[in-house]
């Protein structure tokens, strides 16, 4: 089978399976417990040794791999629970040659009826076809037994019709647990995988943020020596400036300091599309920052999806189609659009083996975390092929919830349980000594179904859920006055436990088992009142109890699992924050770098070459390190005609201070605008130092020019419009 | 005083070291001690410095708060010397117990004042500190008074001590007293943080790094 062994078993998934194998083994003991129990009240020992030492070896099979459950590793659980289907399968066809060999036997044995361990332990070994095949194989062979040789009665149709629920419910849940859980362990390994991306490129930006510091340092160790009066030997300056010079080439070019010699960045990505367009005669139109950040691997899949689009447009779209390719870069991300006017195709008609489309375009940008990839396109208007990636947020990476099965498993267990309750009722009716009653109970389990299936939300209000079980409750204490207490007069007992399990499944774990201890409650009182026989009580009260507890324990183990993954979640996602924080310093930091370059080598390489440095050069140098200031400090008053006046002031031997303290609300445009033109102006006047202030907001004065001690104020200009609203 | 006070220097650089020293030595009553690239380094020995000159930002790694913390244990004055620092670096160092902050790229003249100054034991304010200061989120909590709010605005916005002085019509005596006590309560707010990674979030925290554009 093509499942039956899958490369490797996550660790929700490992835990459902050992929940589910566990479960199996107690369905198995507490079968064999009642089983034993009724053979002895019925006198029915007189099956060959042979096939009761059959029963007791598989039985033992079941037993000892739910007691290993918690730690055999997948196959030794698979191997197990394989066996334990088959010696089920081999007990149901050897039961004929048993049953005559031993004609006094009357009935089927009751071990025969543990179809819902047999099923479980199908869905574990081979998966839910399996699972599907031997519950069939169970229900027919069980049902033929009873007519052959005897047992069709009120107790076995009972016993049988709660034994296929049983198997159904273990059967849709049994699987679509498995399947939840597999989920669960994908969405873990993908949160860890991208927490380990992006503590990478953390790293790696980490190390290029220090590095570019460290430049910066050098560089300003030159400056501040050549424009204080400080005394250095020349030799000495020279060699630093040589430092400072290559630390800049360094810095300029990221690649070497991030160490990684084959990071395509974004401006690779664009200029790769450039290429790959023209070469397709495509129209090309690019929008946005030339040089987006984009992580490892998502630069190169990219170029070659678009790559693949536009080889697929030439091939396909048919002679004369125009191609436009359009590419919209941001910070945070990048959008491409493959478009041309041909002949166009049905992309739900592509073969699913068709590798040019699928694979190479599609699948190459979905698998990126972010990625989205598009085809859109019918026969006749042409072709769109749309690629994006979007740096993840919190929303792209949300814990998957636990699903509730799909509608169809929901109907089949619906149709099992009426349909079984139906005939438990119908049987019950006839064994009973008032035929009225069970249809009232049915009618009576089928009001509190209602109840619980007209809830909109997965998890029902405290209202609905107290309602709900008030009436199966009352259900239960309703039947137990008007019902003998016998297996199969009692058997909407059972009936209301599924409808417990029912609750659980919708996450009411406390309030299911309080109906559960209701029940048990009503049950034994009933048995203590009217004196009935302790082994009766105990079986009525046996598989209630049972289900009820292996569903609470299921519905845990899942929930332990969904927690674990949503702190997963949680981690991956306070990673991909804090690489968005050193995406941004990297852009600034890598700005600045250039900057340095373009400003600061030609000095630099003068200094290094030892030669000689008159007055203009020393203002020169004393320009270039106020800018780098400036860098830090400035903020909003990095503006024209300003920058020129402080250079030109710096440059005449002023010392000149600027700092925008605004706090990231500066003013409007309009209002810089004049404040930098008034400052300008007045820079004129400097002589010996000045200091340049955008005050922080809600002052009265919004700027402060302070010129060789002498303070001016720029006072907000009265509100004539919303203009001052601004930062709100 | 007729002894000489001793000037150490804490930077990466041993050419500021070099330079520093030249123009101490050229100063009246100061002489250079000794050059160190750590903090570590210079209270490894017998305290033979009574002023040091501390880079703010050093590639061990090591943030102002411990270094100043570490010279001060040792025993000398501390006045800061910085090249073109975050603010927030500039703010931490605000924190801690030092003398002053003072620009490496400060004119000639106004740098061997401020060295001079500190070796005397005065403070060193700047515009750059009452600018780090004035804009600190932690102002509107502190407890200084109006005036003295008034101070560190008038400061930050490049006036000196006699200009804010003729401004408020108090005497020169009164503004520096006014700054030192915005001092003494900024060093009570000193928070503590150990690495540079912690001053960086520290400095996210303060708003002093801008939040990524929404472009």
């Amino acid at each position: 089978m093509a499942d039956g062994i899958r490369p490797g078993v996550g660790r929700a998934e490992l835990a459902a399976r050992r929940v589910i194998a566990a479960g199996a083994a107690i369905v198995v003991v507490l079968v064999v417990v009642a089983g034993t129990m009724l053979a002895a009240r019925d006198g029915d020992r007189n099956l060959p040794l042979w096939f009761i030492a059959l029963l007791a070896a598989v039985a033992g099979v079941f037993v000892l791999t739910g007691l290993c459950a918690p730690w055999l590793p997948p196959r030794g659980l698979r191997v197990g629970s394989g066996a334990a289907a088959c010696g089920y399968l081999l007990v149901l066809v050897v039961f004929v040659p048993a049953a005559a060999a031993a004609p006094a036997v009357e009935r089927a044995p009751w071990a025969l009826s543990a179809s819902a361990a047999a099923t479980a332990a199908a869905l574990l070994a081979w998966g839910a076809r399996a699972a599907w095949v031997v519950l069939a194989a169970s229900l027919v062979a069980v049902g033929a037994f009873r007519l052959v040789v005897g047992g069709l009665d009120p107790d076995g149709l009972v016993n049988d019709a709660q034994a296929a629920l049983a198997a159904t419910v273990v059967c849709v849940i049994g699987a679509h647990l498995l399947a939840t859980t597999r989920a669960l362990d994908e969405a873990a390994a993908a949160a860890a995988s991208s927490t380990a991306t992006a503590a990478a490129a953390h790293g790696r930006l980490a190390a290029r943020t220090r590095a570019a510091s460290l430049v910066h340092d050098e560089v300003l160790a030159v400056l501040t020596l050549v424009v204080s009066a400080l005394p250095v030997p020349p030799g000495r300056l020279a060699a630093q400036a040589r430092r400072a010079a290559r630390a800049v080439t360094d810095i300029a070019d990221p690649v070497d300091v991030a160490g990684s010699g084959t990071e395509p960045g974004g401006a690779v990505l664009v200029q790769g599309i450039a290429a790959v367009a023209a070469r397709a005669g495509a129209v090309l139109r690019v929008s946005g920052a030339a040089d987006p950040t984009l992580p490892d691997g998502v630069a190169g899949a990219l170029l070659a999806a678009t790559t693949q689009a536009l080889d697929n447009s030439v091939r396909h779209a048919g002679p004369g189609a125009r191609r436009i390719v359009t590419v919209e870069a941001a910070a945070s991300g990048v959008r491409i659009e493959v478009a041309d006017d041909g002949r166009g195709f049905d992309p739900d008609a592509l073969p699913e083996n068709r590798l040019g489309v699928r694979a190479s375009i599609l699948e190459r940008v979905r698998v990126l975390p972010g990625g989205r990839a598009e085809v859109v396109s019918a026969p006749g208007t042409g072709t769109q092929v749309l690629l994006g990636w979007q740096a993840p947020q919190a929303a792209d990476l949300a814990v998957p919830s636990v699903p509730m099965p799909g509608r169809f498993d929901l109907i089949a267990i619906a149709v099992v349980f009426l349909t079984g309750q139906a005939v438990s009722a119908l049987a019950a009716a006839l064994a009973g000594p008032r035929p009225w009653v069970p249809p009232l109970l049915l009618l009576l389990l089928s009001v509190a179904a209602e109840i619980l299936r007209r809830g909109q939300r997965t998890v029902p209000s405290p209202r609905r859920t107290a309602a709900f079980v008030a009436a199966v409750t009352a259900t239960v204490v309703v039947g137990l006055l008007l019902q003998p207490l016998a297996f199969a007069p009692a058997w909407f007992v059972t009936a209301s436990a599924f409808l417990l399990v029912a609750l659980v499944l919708r996450l009411r774990l406390g309030a299911a088992v309080v109906g559960l201890a209701l029940l048990l409650t009503a049950v034994l009182a009933a048995g203590i009142l009217t004196g009935a026989a302790p082994g009766t009580v105990a079986l009525v009260m046996a598989r209630p109890a049972l289900l009820v507890a292996l569903a609470v324990l299921l519905v845990v183990a899942v929930e332990r699992m969904r927690r674990r993954t949503a702190l997963l979640h949680r981690r991956a996602v306070a990673t991909t924050r804090r690489a968005a924080w050193d995406a941004a310093a990297g852009a600034e930091l890598s700005q600045r770098a250039a900057e340095l370059r373009r400003d600061v080598l030609p000095v630099l390489e003068r200094i290094a070459a030892g030669e000689p440095l008159d007055e203009q050069d020393r203002r020169r140098c004393l320009a270039v390190e106020g800018q780098l200031r400036d860098a830090y400090r400035a903020g909003a008053l990095r503006r024209e005609p300003l920058i020129a006046a402080i250079r030109a002031a710096r440059e005449r031997g002023v010392d000149v201070v600027v700092l925008d303290d605004s706090g990231g609300a500066p003013p409007d445009a309009a209002t810089l605008e004049l404040v930098a033109a008034w400052m300008a102006e007045h820079l004129g006047e400097a002589r010996r130092r000045a200091v340049a202030r955008l005050a922080p907001s809600g002052r009265a004065e919004i700027a402060t020019l302070t010129v060789d001690g002498e303070a001016h104020g720029y006072a907000a200009v009265p509100a004539q419009s919303s203009s001052s609203f601004h930062g709100e | 005083m007729s002894e000489q006070v001793r000037v150490g220097v804490v930077d990466d650089h041993e050419l500021v070291a070099l330079a520093v020293g030249g123009l101490v030595d050229a100063t009246d009553g100061l002489v250079f001690s000794r050059h160190e690239r750590t903090a570590a380094g210079m209270v490894s020995r017998m305290r033979d410095t009574d002023v040091v000159l501390l880079d703010l930002s050093l590639r061990d790694g090591s943030s102002p708060a411990e270094n100043v913390a570490a010279l001060r244990a040792w025993g000398a004055q501390v006045l800061v010397l910085t090249s073109a620092e975050n603010p927030y670096l500039v703010r931490e160092a605000s924190r801690t117990d030092i003398l002053g902050i003072a620009r490496k790229s400060l004119p000639g003249a106004d740098l061997v004042a401020a060295i001079a100054a500190a070796a005397s034991g005065r403070h060193v304010p700047s515009a750059e500190w009452a600018s780090a200061l004035d804009t600190d989120p932690i102002l509107s909590s502190a407890p200084l008074t109006a005036r003295e709010r008034e101070v560190l605005a008038l400061y930050a916005s490049g006036m000196g001590a006699k200009e804010v002085g003729a401004r408020l019509f108090v005497s020169e005596n009164t503004v520096n007293d006014h700054l030192r006590r915005i001092r003494a309560v900024y060093q009570q707010l000193g928070r503590p943080a150990a690495t540079k990674v912690e001053l960086y979030q520290r400095g996210i925290e303060d708003g002093f790094v801008p939040a990524p554009s929404r472009g």
